[in-house]
């Protein structure tokens, strides 16, 4: 415990940082309202009326997927209005100019000399970063929507069940999207000047994060990709499960593929980081 | 002998490196390409209809939307970026110059790497126009050009608005973005499909629906009221407007001494 005190007292730091710029955070609500009012909108048109709608189950995935299912107009809304709410939480399109400096033009020796452990400092410095902006801006967000008129009404979570499971569900969400930019700023240490490889990325993981589309929205053969990419983790799961279109035991699946996820993907840009780091060693830096 | 093989082996690597950059950019692209018409493409695979629109319709308003929001990413990054040049200074010195200052600004930065967003939008309109069951008459293209020309106009305005914002708050950053790629996301649909008030505010304070509604209508042929062709020309009207707003807050500006 005691080696871990100076990673706490770094994120400590990075948080009263972050906590700056607040002026920012309200100003983004904004943004993020004016987007939740038209994407409601847009579903309310495309429901046309209907209560809500089939969503058949896939064979392949359903462990992971669900049964067959319906998914009211509600549960959509709800859906959207806890994307806005934790926007700043889910997108992994959140480059650290800083690290991509040090990267860049190798003053990453410096951080080498230091006795901390880069990994786990750049992950503490995006984790609290993440934090803070998306503790400043969700609540706002979910009390208006929680008080809006039908049918732009937040929804309270299915069962007291499946708001611990969203909960958990959550701050795994968390950890993975940090991870996932942690991991694309690793990949810059081998692509350098080509942004091209990030960007790929960043775009792929845009859409299957969920978001505007849920991922039981895309046609079939989408979703069976978006079930074996880690995007969906950071945000369609954590959501769905609040609006209890998931059952228990198909969350409780879910929430061991997320801790599968952090597990794989944290030693994997944990390897590759510390490969690269051996270059920049070797290459007299 | 041996030498002349590393040569090769170094060449060769040097070739290949470049075509994977240029491979996975292409693949990049393509993939930025269908994320853009993503949303879109779901929701009609699933729903198979919006209100009364079928996803051709949608697709040629969508289309229109961003090709006047990209021709403005292009050549407006002067007010579209314009909290830059008042911090950096960039703008003062361009007040000093005796250049008209509109000239400077749409000047300062122009991105041509943007323009691959305008040719996927006129990609996607040749798409919706081939699969749409429309006679082609003068009157209606004429209304297609009226519309393409009136989403750059909106979009020029709103960037105009959006950096005599910058002078009154740096925070009016966030505004701007609530219009201009709020603006973009919502306009990309018919105004018919929002709620009555949303509607009303962005077809007469705010003018989308010059755009994306009535012109589309008589061109799908659920109207044949000839005024429809026209109308999109009134976003033309706003323009002098939020010019004259640009200009008093800059005034305001420079009174103050910097």
């Amino acid at each position: 415990m005691k080696k871990l005190k100076p990673y706490f007292s770094y994120m400590k730091l990075r948080m009263i940082c972050e906590l700056q710029y607040r002026s920012a955070a309200i100003a983004g609500m904004g943004t993020q309202f004016f987007f939740g009012f038209i994407y409601i909108m847009l579903y309310l048109a495309f429901y046309n009326g209907a209560g809500s709608v089939e969503v058949s189950k896939i064979p392949i995935i359903s462990l992971l997927a669900g049964p067959a299912t319906t998914i009211s107009l509600e549960s959509m809304v709800t859906y959207l209005w806890l994307f806005q709410a934790f926007y700043y939480m889910v997108i992994i399109r959140q480059m650290d100019n800083e690290l991509l400096d040090m990267i860049k033009n190798g003053n990453i020796a410096y951080e080498m000399c230091k006795p901390m452990n880069i990994y786990f400092t750049w992950l503490m410095k995006i984790l609290s970063k993440k934090a803070i902006g998306t503790l400043l801006r969700f609540w706002p967000i979910l009390l208006i929507a929680f008080f809006l008129p039908e049918p732009f009404k937040l929804a309270l979570p299915n069962s007291p069940i499946h708001f611990i499971l969203f909960i958990v569900s959550l701050v795994f969400a968390l950890i993975i999207a940090c991870i996932l930019i942690l991991f694309i700023h690793i990949i810059t240490f081998y692509t350098l000047k080509d942004k091209g490889a990030t960007s790929l990325v960043v775009t792929i993981g845009e859409i299957f994060t969920g978001g505007i589309v849920p991922i039981v929205f895309m046609p079939k053969a989408l979703q069976v990709i978006a079930y074996l990419l880690p995007f969906r983790y950071v945000g369609d799961l954590p959501f769905r499960i609040y609006n209890g279109t998931l059952d228990i035991s198909t969350s409780l699946i879910n929430i061991g593929m997320q801790i599968i996820w952090i597990v794989l993907l944290g030693v994997i840009s944990y390897k590759l980081m510390n490969k690269a780091l051996k270059r920049v060693v070797v290459q007299g830096g | 002998m041996k030498l002349y093989r590393k040569f090769l082996a170094l060449h060769l690597k040097n070739e290949l490196e470049y075509k994977a950059s240029f491979i996975i950019n292409f693949i990049t692209q393509s993939i930025v390409f269908f994320a853009t018409y993503f949303v879109i493409l779901s929701l009609f695979s699933k729903f198979g209809i919006l209100k009364d629109y079928t996803i051709y319709q949608i697709l040629l308003v969508y289309a229109c939307i961003q090709f006047g929001f990209s021709i403005n990413k292009i050549f407006n990054r002067g007010f579209d970026n314009f909290e830059v040049l008042i911090k950096n200074g960039e703008l003062d010195r361009m007040l000093t110059r005796p250049r008209n200052i509109y000239v400077q600004i749409l000047g300062s930065d122009i991105d041509y790497s943007r323009s691959t967003r305008t040719i996927q939008s006129i990609i996607i309109l040749f798409i919706a126009i081939a699969n749409l069951d429309i006679v082609w008459s003068f009157d209606k293209i004429l209304t297609l050009i009226f519309m393409l020309i009136s989403s750059c106009v909106i979009f020029f305005n709103i960037f105009l608005l959006g950096a005599a914002f910058c002078f009154v708050t740096i925070q009016g950053i966030e505004v701007k973005n609530v219009f201009t790629d709020g603006g973009r996301e919502m306009a990309q649909y018919p105004m018919d499909i929002y709620k009555k008030e949303f509607r009303l505010f962005f077809t007469y304070i705010i003018p989308f629906g010059l755009v994306n509604y009535y012109p589309l209508h008589y061109i799908i042929g659920k109207s044949d009221n000839p005024l429809f062709i026209f109308l999109p020309l009134l976003v033309f009207v706003y323009t002098p407007i939020c010019v004259l707003i640009f200009n008093k807050a800059m005034k305001k500006y420079t009174s103050t001494g910097s």
